[in-house]
């Protein structure tokens, strides 16, 4: 079998996940896309370590372990999103809109600091 | 078929670390509810104690876990105890012990579930451990994800707020999908070469430098794209403000020096172990994520009203510093530019714990953590004050910070001596960017509050936070006296 | 040359549900199409004789990752049939096909100039993927990071019960750090 086969499909597939990854905004779906990127990692460990007869079959093993590290990563991922469910009713990622760089008000603004401090509105409250 | 023989003593830091994670996790499980605050003690006694092997370890070389020679390939091990590793585990020892000591009064005030705060605290800092001793791709990639993984629970731990869990889920999103790119580029990388072991890796690309160049390239890019969201590097930072707001704050401490350090020992050993014979190709790209990085977060850093989220911009500009010396590696430089990153962040670490010791402090009196929370402190407080003022004097490197000085001018000698001049300039002008808001940070502290003292502007310190302060900034005022003391760690 | 046509369809089915997964309307034929691309990967790996990553592949992420995530989309009430907002904006959309369809185009040119020619010999009497081959190579040669692994296991476990503990209410005193 042309290796050219197994390792297309794999750039193919990782692709198709950094489309859904960018343009999900459910974060389960998002997960989704993910998971097709890690198995185009797997298909490329398993199809050079059969290529390369790797003796300590590295590729396969490594395989495995991605495969590990994706379930934890997901139990651990929707037990996150049930969390940001149960607080904010909603898995949509751009609805997450409190943290984020905010348009400062003149009295907390850096700039102005230092010896006029006192009139600051947070210190005398 | 032989067993892997295993050296107990050079594995012994991460496998204490582990074994009191769960003895930590079982003892939890058994104590009275009013017994709870003796976890968090075991916790920090126990990282003390797993930093004592370091002593024998310094200055030794040990090599566990190894595969046999084959072929023309020498013999390689997956985890190996030199210079650059007990620097790193001593970095990530004495961040976790401070963070840990924080963290005392946090769990008591804000009743965060105590024994599994400490479970994952330590399971992560048994990842950071084991990362900076690894030394091949799997296990770089395994000990990633311990490090990250459970750093995803602590920042959603205050499970009531919703701030909290946005973090959490910003953090994770992000994490995960920089894993899966860089797992993708590392496979590529084994396709290439046939290898997993770092040295194996460099040792195939010396010997056939007729191997198919474009891949390999499209592979580093994919693997430094990878590290640069762990380590909050421009374009890949915008997590980490976010992030680190939401977070408790000795977690955000946690992310901002522990983990950092950790990605950075991946970083480099990835590159500087694994690439040596392709830094023509990562050193102009990790010179312009350091422009990009120390620029962008320096700028944003000037507007910024919140103390923890200036804490994250002035972090990820300090990133940008630490990849500096990464970016000005040429071909056959890179033995001598490599300290250089390793001392940046130590004396990172160092300033970084003194600043967040502070912040936490205030946070506890005053939650929003605003700048102007920060007034007068001087007076209320003369200590802590000056604390946080020397470690702001560290971070923009000015007198008498002489230990941040000293590492931003062991980081400036790597782009001149190496030729990249515009890199030197760049990070010239963002340190002068940089003395602004840190110094008028620092002027706030000794500003004549407008009114009487507060009385809710005492802060009452306890000995967990007072020890936590004692040391990081003991630390700052140690290696700004000797600061030969972190390049002669490097030997 | 059976195999090659049997991977092509293969890679044909997993291509076109992996398409699926991404663009569908209804985030629950999305989990089901992610089945599809799984089954045909793991037919790959039988294809490439790693039999036992095949099957675990069926096992883990058909069988556990799958079913996390359709308990997922239930506990966060997605809704049946289709929806318009699971995607982004158009432009954002747009722009993510740019992204993706550069990021194939490098990786295919690049491979194809790298591995263009390269065949792999398959064992057919004995696969190199057989359970006791990669269990001998996971206890001989890769003890280390099997063992780390059982730490980010636990903590995962520990970390997945303790996000979902519901018996722990706010502080009297609001905000504390």
């Amino acid at each position: 079998m042309p290796l050219l086969l197994p390792v297309l499909l794999a750039a193919l597939l990782f692709s198709i996940g950094i489309y859904g990854v960018l343009a999900r905004r459910n974060a389960i779906l998002v997960l989704m896309a993910v998971e097709l990127m890690l198995n185009a990692v797997n298909l490329n460990l398993v199809a050079f370590d059969v290529w390369l007869r790797d003796r300590l079959l590295a590729g396969q093993v490594f395989t495995l372990f991605v495969i590990t590290i994706a379930a934890a990563e997901i139990g651990l991922g929707l037990a996150i999103i049930l969390l940001v469910f149960r607080n904010r009713a909603t898995a949509a990622l751009d609805e997450l809109r409190d943290l984020r760089e905010q348009d400062l008000a003149p009295a907390g603004r850096l700039g102005e600091s230092g010896t006029d401090g006192g009139t600051e509105p947070a210190v005398t409250s | 078929m032989t067993i892997q023989s295993v050296d107990y003593l050079a594995i012994a830091p991460p496998l204490a670390v582990a074994v009191l994670a769960i003895l930590v996790l079982l003892l939890d499980a058994f104590l009275p509810a009013r017994r709870r605050a003796l976890v968090g003690l075991l916790s920090t006694f126990g990282l003390v104690a797993a930093a004592l092997p370091l002593l024998w370890l310094g200055g030794d070389h040990r090599r566990t876990f190894c595969v046999p020679a084959t072929g023309q390939l020498a013999r390689s091990c997956s985890y190996v105890v030199d210079d650059f590793t007990v620097v790193f585990q001593s970095v990530v020892l004495g961040g976790a012990v401070v963070v840990m000591l924080l963290s005392l009064d946090t769990l008591r005030d804000s009743r965060l579930p105590s024994g599994e705060y400490c479970f994952l605290l330590l399971s992560s800092v048994a990842g950071a451990l084991t990362l900076a001793a690894g030394r091949d791709v799997v296990i770089l990639v395994v000990a990633l994800e311990v490090v990250s993984l459970p750093a995803f629970a602590l920042v959603g731990l205050r499970r009531y707020d919703g701030r909290s869990s946005e973090a959490a889920l910003k953090l994770f999103l992000v994490s995960v999908v920089s894993t899966a790119v860089m797992l993708f580029g590392l496979s590529l990388v084994y396709g290439v070469t046939g290898q997993v072991h770092l040295s194996r890796i460099a040792a195939v690309l010396r010997a056939n430098p007729d191997l198919p160049r474009p891949v390999l390239v499209v592979a580093v890019t994919l693997a430094i794209a990878g590290f640069g969201f762990k380590v909050a590097a421009v374009p890949f930072h915008f997590w980490a403000p976010d992030t680190y707001e939401g977070a408790p704050v000795p977690v955000a401490a946690y992310l901002s020096v522990v983990s950092k350090a950790a990605g950075f020992a991946g970083l480099a050993l990835l590159l500087t172990r694994g690439f040596p014979s392709y830094a023509d190709v990562w050193a102009p790209a990790m010179a312009v994520l350091a422009a990009l990085t120390m620029t962008l977060g320096n700028l944003v850093a000037l507007r910024q009203s919140n103390a923890v989220r200036l804490l994250a911009w002035s972090s990820i500009a300090q990133s940008g510093y630490m990849l500096v010396p990464l970016g000005a590696a040429g071909k056959g430089a890179i033995d001598s530019v490599l300290p250089a990153t390793v001392a940046y962040v130590l004396a990172y670490a160092v300033m970084n714990l003194g600043a967040f010791s502070v912040v936490t402090l205030v946070g506890r009196r005053r939650p929003d953590n605003l700048l102007s929370d920060y007034a007068g402190l001087g007076r209320a407080e003369p200590l802590p004050a000056f604390a946080l003022a020397f470690a702001l004097a560290c971070l923009a490197g000015l007198p008498p910070g002489l230990l941040g000085l000293f590492a931003k001018v062991v980081v400036f000698q790597a782009p001149v001596e190496q030729g990249t001049g515009w890199l030197a300039v760049v990070m010239a002008i963002n340190v002068v960017i940089g003395l602004y808001y840190y110094l008028a940070w620092a002027a706030r502290l000794y500003a004549r509050p407008g009114s009487a003292p507060d009385p809710a502007r005492t802060y009452r310190v306890s000995w967990s936070d007072g020890l936590a302060l004692g040391i990081s900034l003991g630390a700052a005022l140690w290696f700004s006296v000797l600061p030969r003391l972190i390049l002669e760690a490097l030997g | 040359m059976t195999v090659e046509v049997l991977f092509g369809l293969l890679g044909v089915v997993a291509t076109g549900s992996a398409l699926l997964v991404v663009t569908t309307r209804q985030m629950v034929h999305a989990a089901l199409w992610l089945v599809v691309t799984l089954g045909a990967v793991a037919g790959c790996y039988l294809l490439l004789s790693a039999e036992f990553v095949a099957w675990v592949q069926v096992l883990i992420y058909i069988g556990a990752v799958v079913v996390l995530l359709l308990f997922g989309l239930m506990l966060t009430r997605a809704p049946i049939g289709a929806s318009v907002d699971l995607d982004a904006s158009m432009a954002q959309r747009l722009a993510a096909a740019v992204v993706a369809g550069a990021t194939a185009g490098v990786l295919v040119v690049s491979l194809v100039d790298a591995f263009r020619g390269e065949h792999i010999a398959l064992e057919t009497d004995r696969p190199r993927g057989h359970s006791s081959a990669v269990g001998a190579a996971l206890f001989r040669d890769w003890v280390l990071p099997f063992e780390v692994l059982s730490v980010l296991l636990l903590a995962a476990l520990v970390g997945a019960i303790v996000l979902s503990r519901r018996d722990v209410s706010e502080p009297a005193e609001r905000g504390v750090t």
